[in-house]
């Protein structure tokens, strides 16, 4: 009885040791993954930065206005007017639609085919 | 016969060689345990387990305690590099639009004395910088320096390409390079940067003296993220207004030009233009020539200055509005002479001396306004004393003593010099119902502007100077006619001042500007355009302000409205009830 319980608890034992060599090198790895992942995020980061520098460059007014006036012929776009803007408000409701007279309807089909 | 060992070892009964075995009783232990060896062995033993057993529960203990603990904020190394980098915040207009960021730059640079193959290296270098691979080039990695520079500010992928060659040797250092996306537009506002990223004029100069250096004093934002700054300039108006400038220039041939675009309502503002102007990507260019003029030259503006003097005049009482002036003959200034150009010679009411931009009659005004009330509302106005705004302004150029030919000459806006910025202040606020509000280059709410406004002139005077802005422009016998634009009611007032030129003013050489604000009824903005020395656009035609800065005043209004928000109102009718028949 006494030898299984000591072989159970040096089995036990040579366990714990095993699980405690497993977590430390689990642990070193995350660190590692973790140290890695934040070098890819900051030079995410930076690549981010430079796009959007370089949108802002491309798409400033100035750059945009010159192309417009440069393609005018293709694009055929031209300043607003003032009496080209309107609201919702300045577009009139649809008439009211007009009932359908059966009887004249059908009256008029008739005589056409006669 | 029994042998019995009294001190080794366990009491055992050895027979003696010969004799029969008898078993005799053993003696009784006795009661009291005496300390034998197998005692202190049991203790040692004790001893023992409970010392692994103490260790044991120290361990599950730091354990338990490491378990509960809060994992610690994720860092890697810090590169001395980041330790150098002062980072800045982005600029952003109020819509979001980038006006300033930080953009990191590499720079490749090797270590000759660790370059292990010098081949190798020349072929790297010869497959990404062609014009490098020289025979300098080898003679500089074969030898023994510790550093050399390779090539400074290349692209990324020139540094993903040479990256994948790994040669030892061979190293990045990135810097971090202020970047202006937008460049000269927004170079006056916004500011420039000196090489070791410390503001030298505009935001950038005001975000240093706010908070950023004091934080990098600290050790503080190296290297890492801030929030952006936003600011109140609205980048499409600002473009409006630098391309409509530019045009003017061109076609008036003025010698520099100024806009400023201000939100009536909060005092923020949504465009500032001075030209010329430079590149901030290249501080180096800036001089004294294209400084901001919005903001570091006084002017003597002229006849805008006349909506303040009758305000004034108006809110104190001192005039009525059914008061009449007499504009026939001109007035005297010890020798000089005060007279309107384009003079109607005959009797003026007090919109009539507005619309008609009479010297004489203004003068008049102002001189049954008394010295002392000119000399107050002028402070009150705050057009007396620096503006204090994020960006350095100019002190106004004052009479220290003013003569009664000084409160002559300054009610039409002579022998006072202002800033742009704070004229465009004041009429704000002649234009909102009375309240002066400090312009601000950041965003601002209704309610903070409110509560930090004064009021100088009477919601009733306001009201008086609206409407007669408008008759300027709408009337025909006003100097505003060519600023109408349809759909939005336009009101301002012209001013053609002479410049002083060798001693004496003038009157080929001239400063015009144009103040207006839209829409008249409930103003929103306040624009103003102003040409320095303006040319007749074709022969024949002359130079007064109402020929050039106010149809461009009208074409910035024209392209901004929609952008604010403002829409076109048709069919509203004109009102001529202030001028007697």
């Amino acid at each position: 009885m006494r030898r299984i319980v000591n072989i159970l608890l040096i089995a036990l034992m040579v366990l714990g040791a095993a699980a405690v060599y497993d977590m430390k090198y689990e642990a070193e790895r995350a660190a590692e993954h973790v140290a890695s992942l934040q070098r890819q995020v900051e030079t995410e980061e930076a690549s981010i930065a430079r796009l959007r520098a370089t949108w802002s460059y491309l798409t400033q007014p100035q750059q945009v206005q010159a192309i417009a006036e440069r393609h005018q012929d293709v694009l055929g776009l031209a300043p607003l007017r003032t009496d080209q803007i309107a609201t919702l408000a300045d577009i009139p409701e649809r008439p009211a639609p007009v009932p359908i007279d059966q009887g004249a309807l059908e009256d008029i089909l008739a005589g056409l085919t006669n | 016969m029994v042998a019995i060992d009294a001190g080794s070892g366990p009491r055992i009964a050895r027979p003696v060689a010969g004799a029969a075995p008898v078993p005799r009783p053993v003696a009784p232990p006795v009661a009291r345990p005496r300390r034998g060896e197998g005692d202190r062995t049991r203790v040692r033993v004790g001893l023992t387990m409970a010392a692994f057993g103490a260790v044991f529960l120290a361990i599950i203990g730091r354990l338990v305690q490491l378990g509960l603990e809060e994992a610690p904020a994720p860092s890697y190394v810090a590169n001395a590099q980041d330790a150098i980098l002062a980072s800045r915040p982005d600029i952003l207009d109020r819509n979001g639009e980038i006006l300033a960021t930080d953009i990191r730059i590499a720079s490749l640079y090797a270590e000759p004395r660790r370059i292990v193959n010098v081949e190798e290296a020349m072929d790297a270098i010869a497959a990404v910088f062609p014009d490098l691979a020289t025979p300098e080039m080898r003679e500089r990695l074969s030898s023994d320096a510790g550093f050399i520079w390779i090539r400074r500010e290349i692209t990324p992928q020139q540094q993903e390409a040479v990256h994948r060659f790994g040669i030892p040797g061979f190293g990045f250092l990135t810097e971090t390079q202020r970047f202006y996306p937008v460049g000269r537009e927004v170079g006056h506002v916004v500011g420039m940067v000196n090489i070791d990223n410390e503001g030298l004029a505009g935001i950038e100069s005001n975000i240093d003296q706010s908070w950023l250096a004091s934080l990098h004093a600290l050790g503080f934002a190296r290297g890492e993220a801030l929030e952006p700054v936003s600011l109140s300039l609205d980048l499409r108006v600002q473009h409006v207004m630098y391309d409509e400038l530019t045009q003017a220039m061109a076609r008036y041939q003025a010698i520099a030009a100024a806009g400023v675009v201000l939100n009536v309502n909060t005092g923020e503002v949504v465009a500032a233009v001075s030209l010329p102007d430079f590149d901030p990507n290249h501080p180096e260019d800036a001089t004294v020539d294209n400084a901001f003029r919005v903001l570091s030259g006084t002017y003597e503006m002229g006849s805008v200055f006349k909506s303040f003097t009758i305000a004034s005049a108006l809110d104190s009482g001192r005039v009525s509005i059914n008061d009449f002036f007499d504009a026939i003959h001109p007035l005297y200034v010890g020798n000089k002479a005060i007279s309107d150009f384009h003079g109607q010679n005959r009797v003026l009411s007090v919109p009539e001396v507005f619309i008609y931009s009479s010297n004489i009659g203004t003068a008049r005004i102002a001189v049954q306004m008394g010295m002392d009330t000119q000399m107050a509302y002028l402070d009150r106005f705050g057009l007396t004393s620096r503006l204090h705004t994020e960006i350095a302004a100019a002190r106004p150029q004052v009479p220290a003593h003013p003569t009664q030919g000084d409160l002559m000459t300054m009610a039409f806006g002579h022998s006072i010099a202002v800033t742009p910025l704070q004229l465009v202040a004041a009429e704000a606020a002649l234009m909102n119902g009375g309240w002066l509000m400090t312009p601000t280059f950041y965003p601002r709410s209704e309610e903070d502007a409110l509560a930090g406004a004064t009021q100088v002139v009477s919601a009733q005077t306001s009201a008086i100077m609206r409407q007669m802005t408008r008759l300027n422009v709408e009337d025909q016998r006003g100097s505003g006619n060519l600023a109408e634009v349809p759909g939005y009611l336009v009101g301002g007032k012209t001013g053609t001042a002479e410049k002083v030129v060798n001693g004496a003013y003038s009157s080929s050489v001239r400063l015009n500007s144009f103040l207006a604000a839209f829409p008249i009824d409930d103003p929103q903005y306040v624009v103003l355009v102003m040409l320095d020395e303006p040319k007749p656009e074709r022969p024949g035609i002359g130079a007064t302000a109402g020929l050039n800065t106010a149809p461009t005043a009208g074409a910035v209004i024209q392209r901004i409205a929609p952008m604010l928000g403002i829409l076109p109102r048709f069919g509203i009718p004109d009102d001529y009830s202030l001028i007697p028949e």
